[in-house]
């Protein structure tokens, strides 16, 4: 027992020792690393992104709250003592880890002076290219009205949108927190979605949506005069919202289109159709707004699935598998779409010739 | 005196901790792909070594045999991490290089050998100057790696050009199968001398028994 309470006590006292040891070793040593990563950063980072400043100051006060995620405040004084810049210190969310970066921003013109990427831990070779001058030498004189954004006013590094995002991001915003941290009026700008090359057209199809009198004469060409047969009237098949009537040029009546609503996956599936009436057959059909998913069930505007349709019988049972080839993974939208193209177009048929 | 100065001469050549008794193989063969870093992890072992053995040497009287082990590791990771502060705060490049090397002195096995084996038996004179030789051993052998695995697998020594501008750099050399290529190209030679000379003094002996047969 007394020799168990020994080794107790010995090897206790052993890592006590050890440990205040270490303490003050850690306590002495700690400012020295600490200090030294500061004049790291003010040599190698602030010098050059506030190129002018002859010294650097700490700045330790300011209006609220210290912006979060920056680190350190320094103010650029020339010569004489007058603060010409402010410089700090950041960290973005990169794709991999932290990126540390050196900001100079000039608080007279609003603008930021300059950026430096101290470290970071993005992928060679991608992530890794914020490092570079053509990136960074993009913030150089850049005004904190712009909104930073990658796509708009920052080109960003190809395949590593994440790591150029973070950084843009990054700089812009804690930019115009640190100023106005410290007493400068900074406005945040209104931040605009980026309008890339590709969608610029997409928005002007979607204001005006494809409405079946758009498509009519695709649908059913050999007919020369189309007559609605009247919106929202009584006793229409429920789901069909217009219907038209085709002629040819001796008056005959030929055709049959009308406009109708299928149940997709992603929401309704609007759609329009040509019948040819003699031959009780369907002349084809139109996609004309649809919200299913890119890729998948979107695929039911392809033609390939769409000329099936065409010269199809009433008579036939539209279901998928059997008489009409679905879209792979997709099953859902293409039931949807042959079926109710089918029952409705029987529905329709009916109640015109009634 | 003649006691301890073999005591320094047998770390550094007849019981070489790295090319004779193989201990402590991880920093020899993990942190010498450039004569610098073999240097300074061999002195920061070599102040460790005779940190730890020195205390424990004082202490042996006072440590507990059932507990000695624990005890001399704790000692030993204290100065470790004593000296990995020292590093940080006075030469932080060379701390960027050795990295995570510096916290594994704790685990080599020298520092731990030489503490069971000599200085937990022996007066603290006497592993003071066991402890250098061995430390010392340890250090020109790491450098000595480094400088090979430097010269052919970069062209320089100690950061300086050596090799011409045609000079193709050897990667492998740099990189972990070079460490054991040079590691067992040494022991081979040395090896190879101490069965020499071990002949040669049989031989000499042999002789010296006829001689004196002859005289006898």
């Amino acid at each position: 027992m007394r020799d168990a309470l020994k080794l107790v006590l010995t090897l206790g006292l052993v890592t006590a020792i050890s440990g205040g040891v270490l303490g003050l070793f850690y306590n002495y040593t700690m400012p020295i690393v600490e200090a030294r990563q500061m004049t790291d950063m003010i040599e190698k980072g602030f010098k050059g992104v506030l190129p002018e400043a002859h010294t650097f100051r700490s700045v330790e006060n300011g209006q609220g709250e210290k912006p979060e995620g920056v680190t350190e405040i320094y103010e650029g004084l020339d010569q004489g003592g007058q603060r010409i810049g402010i410089a700090f210190e950041t960290a973005a969310q990169g794709f991999e880890g932290p990126i540390v970066m050196a900001v100079g921003v000039d608080p007279g013109t609003e603008t930021v002076v300059g950026i430096k990427i101290m470290s970071h831990t993005e992928t060679p070779g991608m992530g890794a290219r914020i490092e570079e001058e053509s990136f960074t030498n993009q913030f150089q004189h850049k005004s904190l009205a712009d909104p930073f954004m990658v796509g708009s006013d920052i080109d960003g590094i190809t395949a590593a949108t994440i790591s150029s995002k973070a950084v843009a991001g990054t700089v812009g915003e804690k930019s115009r927190q640190v100023l106005n941290y410290l007493g400068y009026d900074v406005e945040t700008p209104v931040i605009q979605e980026p309008v890339e090359p590709e969608p610029v057209e997409e928005p002007a199809e979607t204001e005006e949506p494809l409405t079946i009198d758009m498509v009519l004469e695709e649908l059913l060409p050999q007919a020369q005069e189309f007559t609605q047969l009247g919106e929202g009237q009584a006793g229409m098949p429920g789901d069909v919202t217009v219907i038209y009537e085709a002629f040819d040029d001796q008056g005959q009546r030929t055709g049959l289109a009308f406009e109708t609503i299928a149940q997709g996956y992603g929401g309704d599936i609007t759609m329009a159709v040509g019948i040819d009436v003699a031959s009780e057959t369907l002349a084809g059909i139109k996609i004309l707004s649809h919200s299913e998913t890119q890729g998948l069930g979107s695929r039911i505007e392809e033609p390939d699935f769409l000329e099936q349709f065409r010269g199809k019988s009433l008579s036939d049972p539209f279901a998928i598998g059997e008489d009409v080839d679905g879209i792979t993974a997709a099953t859902i939208s293409s039931e949807a779409v042959a079926g109710t193209v089918g029952t409705k177009a029987r529905q329709v048929l009916d109640y015109v010739s009634h | 005196m003649q006691k301890y100065l073999d005591d320094i001469v047998r770390g550094l050549f007849r019981e070489n901790p790295t090319f004779r008794m193989l201990i402590g193989m991880c920093p020899p063969l993990a942190v010498t792909t450039s004569a610098v870093s073999g240097l300074i992890m061999g002195l920061a072992t070599t102040a460790v070594l005779i940190c730890s053995s020195t205390l424990i040497s004082v202490l042996k009287s006072l440590i507990p045999k059932q507990v000695r082990i624990p005890v001399f590791i704790v000692i030993i990771a204290t100065f470790v991490t004593m000296i990995d502060l020292i590093l940080a705060a006075l030469v932080p490049d060379v701390h960027k290089v050795l990295g995570l090397f510096v916290p594994l002195i704790v685990v080599n096995c020298l520092i731990l050998g030489r503490a069971e084996a000599f200085a937990s038996r022996m007066p603290v004179s006497r592993s003071i100057t066991d402890a250098l030789g061995m430390g010392l051993g340890f250090t020109w052998a790491l450098t000595f790696i480094g400088c090979i695995r430097e010269l052919l697998g970069a062209g320089t020594l100690f950061g300086a050009t050596i090799m011409g501008e045609s000079f193709v750099n050897w990667q492998i050399m740099q990189l972990p199968p070079g460490a054991f290529f040079t590691m067992g190209l040494i022991v081979f030679t040395l090896n190879l001398i101490g069965n020499h000379r071990a002949r040669n003094v049989q031989k000499a002996a042999r002789k010296q028994i006829q001689v004196v047969g002859k005289e006898g």
